[in-house]
């Protein structure tokens, strides 16, 4: 059985495969690409068992038959090539695999095909098409605050939450949080998932533009069909925290502050401050505030004065300062507003205006700093 | 008798005896510890491997050369300095003031305690009671500052006890080879060699003013050693990233509840020094010591924090998992380490209000009437009992 593919048209499609290629593979064959050839139509699969993705395209061939090449020596070859028709034969007889080149000949052992875990067939309960590039900003805009500790397994993912007439998206590792509400009316009753962070970086790869992603839900698994892609996702089956129920309704101190300028300030000052805490203090009165940290185990301070909006009583803030400078990172407005109630509590962090169509909140947890020792 | 008194201990081959008390069979065995890669260097070696020339800094295809029938082995350095804070914890137990000059060596200042307890058989005692209790052969030198212990711990190796009374430093320097002492490597004694000073003795009567322009200002200092003269302290040893607390039963008990207020009082007393002194915490370790005088700890990392909860939680579950003999308990203990300054980070999810509230009182109430001015109810029994001076 033999295939002739563009070099580059097959190398595009096995960058994207490559996500569901694990470096330490659970069965020998899931290093292999599967080639599965029926007519004028190539599918090529990958899968480490948590991902499947399974990408189409249009050939020239009259033949029929699967066969299974080494990923890492496959793409890693293709790389190294400029663009040009190559043959790819499989040889059942001698289960030897042949990619021929402008340059030459490649030989590999193939691994038996019968051994591909089979994917599991689910009858979808649940169907719903969204905007891809619109569902995807909102992934990518939550991903940042989702947990690292692989003890917080509940929150390792992103909350997918379908509305009648939105889609509530969320991330928080216990110390910050993201919600992301994309207005979209797809009648859904309330149907939530937890997808897993790497699902975000793999959509990021084939998604490029407006056109629908279909989503097609079980209780243990996802599947995203965009264009001539199918990508096959077990969840994350853990309780999502109630993240709605955390967030602060009477922050009524508003401040606002250029968004680019406060992220350089932070960018600048955490510098100077404890690399492992970043620990900063804001103190904010009369359209200032006075940012400063300082790290006494290597005598490092550093502040800085930046003007914000504000002109209520003075707050003495205290925040790590990674988690403003992601959130800050992950905003796109010119100006964000900050809003606090008290020094000890959640502050909520929100873009100065909305884009349309979507409505972004993030929140803070402060340092709680010690009161000063009374005489 | 000693005005001054300095003890230098220094373990014997430390790496090599720790893999024979690890392996018993490799005891009186060549053994060589170091890279076996292409340029390995010999870290250290067995006093049988000594015998073939094999030292340690040689590389290790030489030494395989000199001795084709050593053991060689890749050295664990996790597991010596387990064992070397084993020693230290002994040491600690005993000295009143110590430093911990590496992974190998101490200095004890003695000074004061020849008229009481014997300068000699104090530190007799010391080692073998570092040899009963870890298994580790060591070697000491005494005299009345650390540059001539040091010089007279390592003569007498292995299993030293070298004494040098006062007022002998310079006759017991005098014949020994230059490169004996400390600070001169490799490039000094070559200079000396070249000078025609082969011994201690010679440098030690050649003028400071003449060594000065020779080597700047080290030669003062190489004048002084030569000399017999070392004013440098024992600078006590700290281990300044942990905090620390252990308390030793009135009694031996099997009582877990009782232990368990217990820890959990040990605990909120260290959270609450790690909140006044504005740290933070990223290991929490717990010890027990059985009445056999067996002890165990088990240690665990977790996010920075100085939170009560988070704590407690760590500690007492700690203690679960190292508590699994039914044997009475003589000792228990709870260490904080990995410290960074910073301010307690609140969680979302899991702090409420009123926690962090009381959290925030009662350090309030102990910063102005002190540590003991309150706590947890259950914590009153243990705290009663075991000495209220241990809290």
């Amino acid at each position: 059985m033999n295939l002739i593919i563009s070099s580059g048209e097959l190398y595009k499609m096995l960058q994207i495969g490559q996500n569901a290629i694990s470096a330490k593979p659970q069965y020998p064959i899931l290093a292999d690409f599967l080639f599965d050839i029926d007519g004028n139509i190539l599918t090529i699969t990958s899968s480490d068992l948590e991902f499947t993705i399974i990408s189409e395209t249009q050939i020239n061939s009259g033949n029929e038959g699967k066969f299974a090449f080494p990923a890492e020596i496959l793409i890693n070859t293709l790389r190294e090539m400029p663009e040009q028709p190559i043959e790819l034969i499989y040889d059942k007889e001698n289960n030897g695999l042949k990619m021929i080149s402008s340059y030459g000949e490649y030989q590999s052992g193939s691994n038996d095909i019968d051994d591909y875990p089979k994917i599991p067939e689910v009858d979808y309960s649940i169907k719903v098409a969204i905007p891809a590039g619109r569902f995807l900003k909102a992934l990518s805009t939550c991903s940042f605050a989702t947990a690292t500790d692989e003890i917080k397994t509940n929150m390792l993912g992103i909350s997918v939450n379908f509305q009648p007439d939105a889609v509530e998206i969320a991330a928080t590792d216990a110390h910050k949080m993201v919600k992301y509400t994309l207005f979209h009316r797809s009648g859904m009753e309330d149907t939530s998932f937890v997808l897993p962070k790497k699902a975000v970086s793999i959509l990021k790869h084939i998604i490029n533009d407006e056109e629908d992603l279909i989503i097609s839900l079980d209780k243990n698994q996802v599947l995203f069909e965009y264009k001539k892609h199918k990508i096959y996702c077990k969840l994350i089956n853990q309780p999502f925290p109630n993240y709605n129920s955390v967030i602060p309704l009477n922050n009524d101190k508003e401040i606002v502050v250029n968004r680019q300028e406060w992220l350089r300030s932070l960018k600048r000052i955490t510098l100077y401050g404890n690399r492992t805490t970043y620990q900063t203090s804001f103190l904010v009165k009369d359209n200032e505030i006075k940012i400063e940290t300082l790290d006494p185990d290597f005598s490092n301070a550093a502040s800085e004065v930046i003007k914000c909006q504000y002109t209520g009583e003075e707050l003495n803030l205290s925040y790590n300062a990674k988690f403003l400078i992601d959130s800050l990172s992950n905003l796109e407005s010119e100006e964000v507003k900050l809003a606090v109630s008290t020094a000890g509590r959640a502050a909520i962090l929100t873009p100065g205006e909305n884009e349309v169509g979507e409505n972004i909140l993030m929140l803070v947890m402060p340092v709680r700093t010690r009161k000063p020792i009374a005489d | 008798m000693y005005d001054r008194a300095v003890l230098h201990m220094d373990l014997d081959s430390f790496f090599v005896s720790v893999e024979c008390l690890k392996n018993s069979e490799l005891a009186g065995k060549p053994l060589i510890i170091g890279g076996d890669g292409g340029r390995g260097v010999v870290s250290t070696c067995s006093y049988a491997a000594r015998k073939y020339g094999v030292h340690s800094a040689m590389p290790m295809k030489m030494a395989k050369r000199l001795c084709p029938d050593a053991v060689i082995l890749r050295g664990d350095m996790e597991e010596y300095s387990k064992y070397s804070h084993l020693v230290t914890d002994v040491v600690a137990e005993e000295a009143p003031v110590f430093e911990k000059a590496s992974i190998d060596e101490f200095y004890i200042d003695l000074t004061g305690m020849d008229k009481h307890f014997g300068c000699y058989k104090w530190s007799m005692k010391l080692t073998e009671k570092i040899f009963k209790e870890t298994g580790l052969p060591i070697s000491f030198g005494l005299s009345i500052n650390k540059l001539v212990s040091k010089i007279g711990a390592g003569e007498g190796k292995p299993l030293g006890r070298v004494i040098i009374n006062a007022g002998e430093e310079k006759s017991f320097l005098a014949p020994l080879s230059t490169s004996r002492m400390p600070g001169i490597g490799k490039e000094t004694y070559k200079r000396l060699s070249f000078m025609g000073v082969r011994t201690i003795g010679v440098l030690s009567e050649i003028p400071a003013k003449l060594l000065e322009r020779e080597f700047g200002k080290s030669g003062i200092l190489l004048s002084q050693h030569a000399n017999g003269i070392d004013k440098s302290p024992v600078m006590p040893y700290t281990e300044q990233k942990s905090i620390s607390t252990e308390t030793t039963l009135s009694q031996d008990t099997v009582d877990i509840k009782y232990l368990r207020d217990l820890l959990s009082a040990m605990t909120d007393k260290l959270a609450y020094e790690l909140r006044s002194s504005g740290k933070l915490t990223s290991n929490v370790a717990v010890k027990i010591r059985y009445a056999d005088f067996n002890t165990f700890t088990k240690q665990r990392q977790i996010p920075y924090t100085s939170g009560d909860r988070v704590l407690q939680a760590a500690t007492l579950d700690l203690f679960d998992k190292l508590y699994d003999r039914r044997q009475m308990i003589r000792l228990i203990g709870v260490r904080f380490s990995g410290l960074v300054h910073g301010n307690y980070q609140m969680v979302l999810f899991e702090d409420n209000e009123s926690e962090l509230r009381l959290m925030e009182e009662t350090d309030h109430i102990r910063d102005r009437w002190g540590i003991k001015a309150i706590m947890r109810a259950n914590q009153l029994k243990p705290f009663k009992d075991s000495g209220k001076d241990k809290f």
